[in-house]
């Protein structure tokens, strides 16, 4: 007998509305149906009712936790716009403000799965710890979650001799503590019991959906934009791509972890490398054309494409998130699994509903669901812009 | 006038003392100071002492709400069936009633020579009732946690009453009253000898008696459940499983079963393992003891998925109660000879 559970579109397990359907058979997963679209927010119609400028505010605001890998990416296609280059000091601080918001965000992912399989001493603790990269990004930016930190033609606030005291330190105790919770999470036969081969995904099957960052890396991608199609002063460091070959939650799990150690090595080399100099480059005129920047965002790779029209306002600005990528591919890791297991699978690909919602257009009458490009949504509705 | 002296005297035994209040009293406290450790080992601050109390006294002022598909006369009376069988078998416990030690111990009003068995029964009755509760308020979540705690409790039923047996054998009788007299004047069963065994057969004995202790506990932890054994209750899959439709009075009921329980589990393992207290203070810190392993468990631990659960309590606790109980037995053998 085949019921179905539903999990979402509110639901403890998820942070963000998004609705997973499961048909089951007893405690087995027969097929998994995932509905989105509890949270569009039309950010791209907004952002071509603003100036560059004033859209680096918004972008800050499309995603919470990986608000700086917006910001950089959409500063970088309009730097490429303008045709200016940032100077060398502001790519080494875009680094460092990426690489700590990297850390916030996996360890925020690492507390979530510990919750999601019922540890919650240690996602007390991994939040504990995730605090001291809060505080720092605080002192650097002055913000704890919109960082407001990029502009276009480089970053908005400088660091000084104490702040980078201050960032090794912190970064000495980051690392100590994650030592310990890595042991912890390693070391623990429950957990292991729980994590490894559950939740499958192929390299096939990674490649046939698109997977990108952390859940392509464990699944033998080695694809990072980081290395790929180096940005800012990633060239210039010295570090390592974490890819493994099973593919399970253990896989993604461990593959965040590792690039924990990673980015706090790549902190403290930018740190060290940080070259002296202005933080920002003045850009004035926005020429016509267009340009597609992309960046390795916490969950893997952002695009933005942008195409200008020679006023202060973009005429299109397309974001294509991770998620977007992500999401989709939890279907085949979901199939014949157990619903004990399913919310962790889905949390694995560390999905963000937010920023992936995008528009589709349902037919009552006919019951019809397309997917509209933009200038059809915009035609038919009446507000495109003569 | 004696007549009504012993019917003044039974009611107060079941609903003051120990009965009722006072396990209820003592069962929030053994509640509430797990939930604190368990927050200061998060770097929480924890609840504050009155919490279990406020909780309920929230819960019996607010609507009740039946949901209209589920089967009314099964919803309303799931809780009741768990809260019955939680206070009968707190009735049946020789909890001592003195604060000084003394020669004569409480004895139950409703004792008799097999009580143990009705205890056994008594304690899988509450989750019976959750399984009622899950199955008949027509949730998806609360089947799939009905569906769960009927496989845990399948799986832990097994070594839950072969530790029993262990113990029911070495004590030679299966009233816990009697258990308690005996532990009084022999010392705790843990580690009490029998006359004309030699010291590394005692040694042996005691090992044995660990393994029915251990096993005793995972199944206790399960009964509570308890990390990593709190299956039917995953909030982040199935939220409040079979308690997930339920609100007001009854999940109230619910929540009175569920401090009580914090007192009766703990007092039947300290009367069955570490027992032979005359003195209530001495008792309570003994409960006391144990709620501290079981919380310290329920802290360090993750939750294992329910065929896992299963598999676990098969393999190890099973195995554990049986090495424990087939040991015992040989080493009274060894003693007592054919």
């Amino acid at each position: 007998m085949a019921a179905t559970i539903p999990i979402g579109p509110y639901h403890v397990a998820l942070k963000e509305p998004i609705f997973l359907k499961l048909e089951v058979e007893g405690e087995r997963i027969k097929d998994a149906d995932i509905k989105l679209g509890y949270h569009h927010r039309g950010i791209e119609y907004l952002a071509m009712r603003r100036t560059y400028w004033q859209n680096i505010f918004l972008f800050e605001r499309v995603c919470g936790i990986c608000s700086d890998a917006h910001t950089t990416c959409y500063c970088q296609t309009v730097e490429d716009v303008a045709g200016v280059t940032p100077p060398e000091r502001a790519l080494f601080l875009r680094v460092l403000v990426a690489e700590l918001e990297r850390i916030h965000s996996h360890l925020l992912w690492l507390g979530v799965a510990m919750h999601i399989i019922g540890f919650d001493t240690l996602f007390m603790q991994i939040w504990r710890d995730r605090e001291y990269v809060q505080d720092l990004l605080e002192i650097i930016t002055g913000n704890r979650v919109n960082y407001a930190y990029n502009t276009i033609g480089g970053v908005r606030r400088d660091v000084d001799e104490k702040t980078i005291r201050l960032v090794k330190k912190y970064m000495d105790t980051i690392k100590n503590a994650f030592d310990k919770t890595v042991e912890a999470i390693l070391q623990d036969p429950v957990i292991e019991a729980r994590v490894k081969g559950v939740g499958v995904l192929t390299h096939e099957e990674a490649k046939r959906y698109g997977v990108v960052g952390p859940t392509a890396r464990a699944s033998r991608i080695a694809s990072d934009i980081r290395k790929d199609d180096p940005y800012a002063a990633y060239d210039r460091l010295d570090w390592e791509m974490i890819v493994f070959d099973e593919g399970d939650v253990l896989a993604k799990t461990l593959v965040r972890v590792y690039e924990v150690y990673e980015s706090i090595k790549m902190v403290n080399e930018s740190l060290e490398k940080l070259p002296p100099g202005p933080i920002v480059t003045e850009v004035s005129r926005f020429p016509p054309g267009e340009a597609f920047g992309r960046v390795e965002a916490p969950r893997g790779e952002l695009v933005y494409y942008i195409k200008s029209n020679g006023t202060n306002v973009p005429e299109r600005v397309k974001v294509r998130t991770p998620s977007f990528m992500n999401i989709a591919s939890v279907k085949p890791m979901l199939l014949e699994e157990t619903i004990a297991d399913a919310p962790l699978i889905f949390a694995s690909v560390d999905p963000c509903v937010a920023c992936t919602e995008r528009v589709i257009i349902v037919d009552s009458r006919t019951n019809e669901k397309k997917i509209m490009t933009f200038n059809e949504f915009m035609i038919r509705y009446g507000r495109k812009r003569k | 006038m004696t007549d009504v002296m012993e019917v003044i005297l039974a009611i107060i035994y079941a609903a003051l003392y120990p009965g009722g209040l006072f396990a209820f009293f003592m069962g929030a406290m053994f509640l509430w100071s797990y939930r604190k450790l368990r927050a200061r080992m998060q770097s929480r601050v924890g609840p504050p002492w009155y919490q279990v109390f406020a909780d309920i006294v929230k819960l019996f002022n607010k609507e009740t709400i039946i949901p209209k598909v589920a089967h009314r006369t099964l919803f309303v009376l799931a809780p009741i069936i768990a809260l019955t069988g939680c206070v009968t078998a707190l009735w049946l416990l020789p909890i001592p009633a003195h604060v000084l030690p003394t020669a004569e111990p409480l004895v139950s009003p409703l004792a008799f020579w097999a009580d143990i068995i009705v205890i056994l029964y008594l304690l899988a009755l509450i989750e019976v009732g959750e399984i009622v509760a899950g199955a008949s308020s027509a949730s998806p979540y609360g089947a799939v946690g009905a569906s769960r705690r009927v496989n845990l409790l399948l799986s832990s039923e097994l070594p839950f009453a072969v530790s029993i047996v262990g113990v029911v054998i070495f004590m030679k009788t299966l009233s816990v009253n009697e258990m308690m007299v005996k532990q009084a004047k022999e010392g705790p069963f843990l580690i009490t000898s029998v006359e004309g065994l030699d010291p590394m057969l005692y040694v042996l004995s005691v090992v044995f008696r660990i393994c029915l202790f251990i096993s005793f506990l995972l199944c206790v932890l399960a009964k509570m459940g308890k990390r990593p054994f709190d299956i039917p209750e995953a909030e982040c899959e199935i939220l409040a499983g079979p308690l997930t439709e339920y609100s007001g009075k009854l999940l109230g009921l619910f929540e009175v079963t569920n401090a009580l329980k914090w007192f009766v589990l703990p007092a039947f393992t300290v009367i069955l393992f570490i027992g032979g207290d005359t003195s209530i203070i001495t008792f309570l810190i003994k409960c006391f003891v144990i709620v501290l392993i079981l919380a310290y468990i329920d802290i360090i631990n993750p939750r294992y998925r329910i065929d896992q659960a299963y598999k676990f309590f098969m393999k190890v606790a099973l195995l554990l109660s049986l090495v424990g109980l087939i040991g015992e037995m040989l080493v009274l053998y060894a003693v007592v000879g054919v």
